[in-house]
C-alpha cells in the first residue's frame, strides 16, 4: 500500500468524541441549543442586504474544474479556482489555445455573474499533478524532476503533454495514462510518484514523493481560495472536490461539497474508496468518519451525476440503515450537465416525447454508441417487476433506474416499501462540468466548448472537417456535448449556511442553462385562484411545503393533493424566448408493486396540446424567432391530481418547457456556412441519426431549454 | 527525528534565527562591499536549453529561453546566499533529500538509519562530503527558503488603522458595495394586454398621480406579478435577477417617493414607486478587517522580496559570456 495511505490513517484528529453526546448529554443539548440560537442569528446576517423570509432565487454552478484537475490541465487549461471565481463574479477568462508570451487566444465573460459556486476539481492526484508540474515550470531543472526518484515516465509524459498542448503536433498523451487507474477496480497511485518506491529489501525502499503532504498543501490552496471568494450576502463558494470513481468507465463520479470550511486535512479520493471496497458507500463512511464525526463543524454532501453514462451509480441498500446514511449524503442528483441530460429517455422506461433532449448515444463515460434505446434492458420487464419474480435487484443488474433519475425516483418507491425508507429520495441541480474555468457559461449563442484544446474552435465542436469535400464524420463526444445547466436555490439570503441548507433541503431546481423564476408547492388545500393573489409565495409557504419536500399529513374530508406552481421566463432570455408549458410528472407504485408513471401538461400557450413544430418557432436558415409564435411570460396554475390514491407512494416534480430556439450546433453551422460556403455541415446536422458513422446520435436543429423542480413525495400513513 | 525537532517552538526558534541572520545580512550591504561576479557561459546556457529540451521534447523559443537564464540566476544568487547563512545545517527538507542520496550512493552502512540520532549524522556526514552543493533538489529548496525568509520581515511590524484604510480605499473593485434601492411596482402584463399595454400603463401612471395612490392600494390595480410587488432592499444585481437587466437597469435613478415609469421589461411595463435609497459605499474597517490586513500582508511581502532581490541583484556582476 502506498505511503499516502498511511500518512492519511495516521493523520486523523484522536478528537472524535470530544463533544461526544454519549458522554455528555446535557452539555450536548446546551452546544445545540447554543447552535440554534446562533444559526437564527446568523440566518438574517444579511437583513436590508437581500434577506427574504419568502426566499430568493440565487443562480449558481455546482460542478466546476479548473487546471487543478489532471483531466484539465491536460487538455490546455492553465486558469486556477480563483480565476473561476472571478469568472462567476463577472470577469474575463482567458480561454486556451495561449501564445508564446503565455496570452491566451481567446476569453469568455458571463453575460450574468453567478451567485454561487463550488470549484469541484478531481481530488484524485491534487499531489501527484503539483508534484510532476512543479517541474513543468520553465526554470526547474529538470534534473531534479529525472533523478533517480522520479518516474521518468508518468511525470514526464504529464509535464510534455503540459509544455507541448499548444504546439500544433503537441498531443495528449497523459490524460487516458493517467485517467485509466480510475477505471480499475482496485487502483493503487502510481508507485513511483506517491509513495514507495521498493527496494531490494525493506531498508532499500526509498521514499519519492510526499504525495500527501503536497496534497495537504493543494487542499489548503482550494480552501483559502473559497476563503477570498466568499463575500457574505453578495457571493457564496464552498469548498469542494470531485470524487472520480470510473470503475470499467461506468461514471460513479460525486461532487462532495462542503457547508463551511471546516473541513477534513485530505479529500477523499477513489483511490481510499474504490469499487471494490464499495465505491460510493465507503466514500459516505469515510466522510462520516473524517467530517462529521472527527472535525467539528465540518458538514458534507455528496452529488452524483452523469447517471446517463454510470451504471451502477446508485449503489442498492439492503437495511433501513444504510437507505438512511444514502440519503443523508446524498439528497441531491445533478440531471443536466455538457455530457448530456439524466432526466429521461424515451423508450426506456417511458414514452414522454419529451425525453428526448440533450442524449447521449454512449451509456458509459468513453463508450460506443448503443444505437437507440433497444440496447438498454427491456422496459417492459423492468428491474421491479422482473424482482417479483425472484430477480435481485443490484446496482449493475437494475439497468434502467440507475441510467435516469426518474427511473430511479420511481426505484426509491419500490425500495422504501421494503426497507421503510426511500433511499432515492433526491431532488435535482445542473452543472456545466466545465473543464475551462468557465462555471455557469451555459449560453447557447457563443458556446465555446467546456474542453480546452478538445473542443476549442467551431470544426472541433461539430467535429465537421473544414474545408475538404471528403465525408467528415460527427464526433460523438462533443457533436453530443451542449453548454451544460444551472442550480437555482430557493434560500433566505446568499450565505454559505442559507444556501446549504437550502440543498440539503433540496429546494432547489435544475435548468438546462436558462434562468426562468419556477416556484412549485404542495398542499391539500391551496386556494385554485392562488396565481391571482398578490402573495404566491406567501400561501405557498403558509400552507403547503416547497418543492423538495414532503407532502404533509392528509387532513379528513379525503382530499387529492393541490399543486401550486408557476413559472417566469427567462428575464434575459437570448431571443426574448417565451415559455410553452408547465408539465408535471408523477410516478407512483400501485398495490401490485408496479411502478407508474404520467406526465401532465397543466398550463400551456396554446391552453392545449398538440403543439406547433419546432420550425413554427424558429427561422432555421437565420435561427431569429419567427413572429407571433404563441408562448407566455408567465404561466401560473394550481393542479389537483385526478386520480390520487391515498394508499399509494407517489412524487411529483414540475417541468417547465421554453418555446423552442436553435441548439447551439445550428448557430455554429451557420457561422460556419458564412466563413466556408461549401462545407456541409447542414446535412450533417440535419440526417446524424442515419448517419453511418454516428449511429444514435441524435441532435437536432432546435432544442426546448427547460428546468426541473426537485420532487414532492406522497407516503400513505 | 526526535520529538524536540517537530516542535512548534523549534521552529520557530530556527526562524528567528534565520531572520536574524537574514537582517543582520541586509543591514551590512551598504554598497561599499565588492561587487562578486557570476558568470553564465555559453555551456550553462547550452545546459539550460537541454534540460528544456528534455523535458519538452523541443528547443525552447528565444522568450523561453531569456526567461531560463534570468531565473537560473536569480536561484543561484539566492542558492549562494543561503548557503552563507547556512540554511543548509537545519532544514528538515535539505536533510531528507541528503540522506536518500547517501542511501543511493551505498554509504549509509550504519543499518539503522530510520534512527532519528543516525540520520542527522548521516546528514552531516553528507553535509561534509558536500552532497548538497550538486544536488539540484537541495539548491532550489535552499532557494525556496531564502525566498520565503526575505519575504518576511525581520521585526513584525504593526498594521495600523490607517493602512488598512488606506488600502481598502485603494481596492475599491473589492471592497465597495453598490447602491442598493427598495421599491414597490404596478404590473401590467404583456401576456394579458397585447394590443393596449402602452395605453393601459400611460392611463393607470395619470391615475396613481393625480389620486396620489400609496403602493399598497396601488398595486391591486394593475396585473399579479408572481415574483412580488414589493421588493426589499436590493442591489442592481437582485432586480436584474428578479426582472432583468432592462428593468434592472431602468429603475435605480428613479425619483423617490413618487409614481415613474412606464419601465419596460421582458414580461411588460411596471410603474415604480421607489421608497428610499442606500447609496454606495466603502464597506467599513469592522467588515473587512481581515481581508484587508492579508492584502496589506501580502503587498508588503512582495515588496520586501522584489527589494531584497534587487539589493542581491546589485551585490553581483552578471557576465552573460558569448562564445
Amino acid at each position: 500500500m502506498a505511503k499516502g495511505n498511511m500518512t492519511r490513517r495516521s493523520a486523523e484528529s484522536p478528537k472524535a468524541d470530544l463533544i461526544g453526546c454519549s458522554t455528555l448529554p446535557r452539555l450536548c443539548l446546551a452546544a445545540v441549543l447554543a447552535m440554534a440560537l446562533l444559526a437564527t442569528a446568523l440566518a438574517q446576517e444579511c437583513e436590508g442586504r437581500g434577506y427574504s423570509p419568502t426566499k430568493n432565487v440565487y443562480w449558481g454552478d455546482l460542478h466546476t474544474h479548473t487546471a487543478f484537475s489532471f483531466d484539465a490541465v491536460t487538455i490546455g487549461t492553465r486558469t486556477t479556482p480563483r480565476d473561476a471565481y472571478q469568472f462567476a463574479k463577472g470577469a474575463a477568462i482567458g480561454l486556451p489555445p495561449y501564445d508564446q508570451a503565455g496570452q491566451p487566444l481567446r476569453t469568455t465573460q458571463l453575460m450574468r455573474p453567478l451567485d454561487f459556486l463550488a470549484v469541484t476539481d478531481h481530488s484524485e492526484y491534487f499531489g501527484e499533478v503539483r508534484a510532476c508540474l512543479t517541474c513543468a515550470d520553465p526554470g526547474v531543472s529538470p534534473d531534479e524532476c529525472q533523478n533517480f526518484q522520479y518516474s521518468p515516465l508518468v511525470c514526464k509524459a504529464l509535464r510534455q503533454t503540459v509544455m507541448n498542448l499548444n504546439n500544433p503536433d503537441g498531443r495528449n498523451i497523459a490524460g487516458a495514462l493517467w485517467g485509466s487507474k480510475l477505471f480499475q477496480r482496485v487502483p493503487n497511485r502510481f508507485p513511483f510518484t506517491c509513495g514507495v518506491q521498493v527496494g531490494r529489501s525493506r531498508a532499500d525502499d526509498i521514499d519519492v514523493v510526499d504525495c500527501p503532504s503536497l496534497e495537504a498543501s493543494v487542499w489548503s490552496e482550494v480552501k483559502t481560495i473559497a476563503r477570498d471568494a466568499y463575500q457574505p450576502c453578495e457571493f457564496t463558494s464552498f469548498v469542494a472536490y470531485e470524487w472520480t470513481g470510473t470503475p470499467q468507465g461506468n461514471n460513479w463520479h460525486r461532487n462532495v461539497i462542503f457547508r463551511n470550511e471546516s473541513v477534513p486535512g485530505l479529500p477523499i479520493s477513489y483511490f481510499e474508496s474504490p469499487q471494490g471496497e464499495g465505491g460510493p458507500v465507503k466514500l459516505w463512511r469515510l466522510l462520516e468518519r473524517e467530517c462529521l464525526e472527527d472535525t467539528p463543524g465540518c458538514d458534507v454532501l455528496a452529488i452524483p451525476h452523469n447517471s446517463n453514462i454510470g451504471l451502477g451509480l446508485f449503489p442498492v441498500p439492503k437495511t433501513a440503515e444504510e437507505a438512511q446514511t444514502q440519503i443523508r449524503f446524498e439528497p441531491l442528483a445533478e440531471i443536466h450537465q455538457t455530457k448530456g441530460n439524466s432526466e429521461c429517455r424515451w423508450g426506456v422506461g417511458t414514452t414522454d416525447e419529451e425525453c428526448q433532449f440533450e442524449l447521449l448515444s454512449r451509456k458509459q463515460l468513453f463508450g460506443n454508441p448503443v444505437e437507440g434505446p433497444t440496447n438498454y434492458q427491456d422496459p417492459s420487464q423492468s428491474p421491479m417487476e422482473a424482482q417479483q419474480q425472484g430477480f435481485e435487484l443490484t446496482a449493475e443488474t437494475g439497468d434502467t433506474y440507475n441510467y435516469f433519475l426518474r427511473e430511479s425516483l420511481k426505484a426509491g418507491l419500490y425500495l422504501g416499501q421494503g426497507l421503510g425508507i426511500n433511499p432515492y429520495k433526491t431532488g435535482f441541480v445542473g452543472g456545466t462540468d466545465t473543464h475551462n474555468s468557465t462555471p455557469g457559461s451555459t449560453e447557447e449563442v457563443g458556446f465555446e466548448g467546456q474542453h480546452g484544446l478538445e473542443d476549442n474552435d467551431i470544426p472541433k465542436r461539430l467535429s465537421l472537417a473544414t474545408s475538404s469535400g471528403s465525408d467528415p464524420a460527427p464526433s460523438q463526444a462533443f457533436l453530443e456535448n451542449n453548454p451544460g445547466g444551472l442550480t437555482a436555490v430557493w434560500a433566505e439570503e446568499n450565505t454559505r449556511d442559507s444556501i446549504f441548507d437550502s440543498l440539503t433541503g433540496k429546494e432547489t431546481y435544475a435548468t438546462s442553462g436558462i434562468r426562468p423564476v419556477v416556484r412549485f408547492f404542495g398542499g391539500w388545500d391551496y386556494p385554485l385562484d392562488m396565481c391571482d393573489q398578490p402573495d404566491f409565495a406567501q400561501m405557498g409557504y403558509q400552507s403547503g411545503v416547497p418543492m423538495g419536500s414532503d407532502l404533509g399529513a392528509r387532513p379528513a374530508g379525503d382530499p387529492s393533493p393541490r399543486f401550486a406552481v408557476m413559472a417566469m421566463k427567462d428575464p434575459d432570455s437570448e431571443l426574448d424566448a417565451r415559455l410553452q408549458r408547465i408539465q408535471v410528472v408523477k410516478g407512483w407504485i400501485d398495490s401490485q408493486g408496479v411502478l407508474h408513471e404520467q406526465v401532465f401538461d397543466v398550463d400551456s400557450d396554446p391552453t392545449e396540446g398538440p403543439f406547433p413544430a419546432h420550425e413554427d418557432y424558429v427561422d432555421l436558415a437565420t435561427c431569429e424567432a419567427k413572429p407571433d409564435t404563441p408562448g407566455k411570460d408567465m404561466l401560473c396554475t394550481v393542479w389537483q391530481d385526478p386520480q390520487f390514491d391515498p394508499s399509494q407512494s407517489a412524487f411529483y416534480y414540475a417541468r417547465v418547457l421554453q418555446n423552442p430556439t436553435c441548439r447551439w450546433s445550428t448557430y455554429q453551422c451557420i457561422q460556419l456556412e458564412q466563413t466556408e460556403p461549401e462545407n456541409n455541415c447542414r446535412q450533417w446536422l440535419a440526417t446524424p441519426a442515419n448517419a453511418d458513422t454516428a449511429p444514435g446520435v441524435i441532435v437536432g436543429y432546435t432544442i426546448q431549454e427547460r428546468a426541473w423542480t426537485s420532487a414532492i413525495w406522497y407516503e400513505p400513513k | 527525528m526526535k520529538a524536540w525537532t517537530r516542535h512548534p517552538a523549534f521552529h520557530f526558534l530556527l526562524l528567528g534565527v534565520i531572520l536574524c541572520l537574514g537582517d543582520l545580512w541586509m543591514s551590512s550591504g551598504d554598497g561599499t562591499e565588492p561587487v562578486r561576479v557570476l558568470s553564465v557561459g555559453p555551456s550553462r546556457v547550452e545546459q539550460l536549453r537541454g534540460q528544456w529540451q528534455a523535458q519538452a521534447g523541443r528547443l525552447p523559443s528565444a522568450a523561453e529561453e531569456d526567461w531560463l537564464i534570468r531565473q537560473w540566476i536569480d536561484d543561484e544568487l539566492l542558492f549562494r546566499q543561503a548557503l552563507e547563512l547556512d540554511l543548509h545545517r537545519n532544514d528538515p527538507g535539505v536533510c531528507h533529500r541528503l540522506i536518500l542520496n547517501m542511501r543511493f550512493l551505498g554509504l549509509d552502512r550504519s543499518g539503522a538509519e530510520r534512527q532519528d540520532p543516525d540520520r542527522r549524522a548521516l546528514c552531516r556526514r553528507a553535509i561534509k562530503m558536500g552532497l548538497h552543493m550538486g544536488d539540484p533538489v537541495v539548491r532550489r529548496q535552499m532557494a525556496g527558503l531564502m525566498r520565503i525568509a526575505l519575504q518576511r520581515s525581520a521585526v513584525p511590524q504593526e498594521i495600523s488603522q490607517q493602512q488598512l484604510r488606506d488600502y481598502v480605499e485603494s481596492h475599491p473593485a473589492r471592497f465597495r458595495e453598490p447602491e442598493r434601492i427598495r421599491l414597490s411596482h404596478v404590473f401590467l402584463s404583456r401576456d394579458r394586454r397585447a394590443g393596449t399595454l402602452e395605453d393601459d400603463a400611460q392611463r393607470l401612471l395619470r391615475r396613481l398621480r393625480q389620486e396620489s395612490v400609496e403602493p399598497r392600494q396601488a398595486v391591486l390595480l394593475g396585473d399579479a406579478f408572481l415574483a412580488g410587488h414589493h421588493l426589499p432592499m436590493s442591489w442592481q444585481r437582485d432586480l436584474k435577477r428578479a426582472l432583468g437587466t432592462q428593468f434592472a437597469s431602468a429603475v435605480m435613478d428613479l425619483p423617490e417617493k413618487r409614481w415613474s415609469g412606464p419601465v419596460p421589461s421582458s414580461y411588460g411595463l411596471h410603474l415604480v414607486w421607489v421608497h428610499e435609497r442606500l447609496p454606495g459605499r466603502l464597506k467599513p474597517l469592522q467588515e473587512v478587517r481581515e481581508q484587508a490586513a492579508l492584502g496589506v500582508e501580502a503587498e508588503r511581502a512582495q515588496q520586501r522580496l522584489a527589494t531584497a532581490m534587487q539589493r542581491l541583484r546589485e551585490q553581483w556582476e552578471i557576465r552573460r559570456e558569448e562564445d
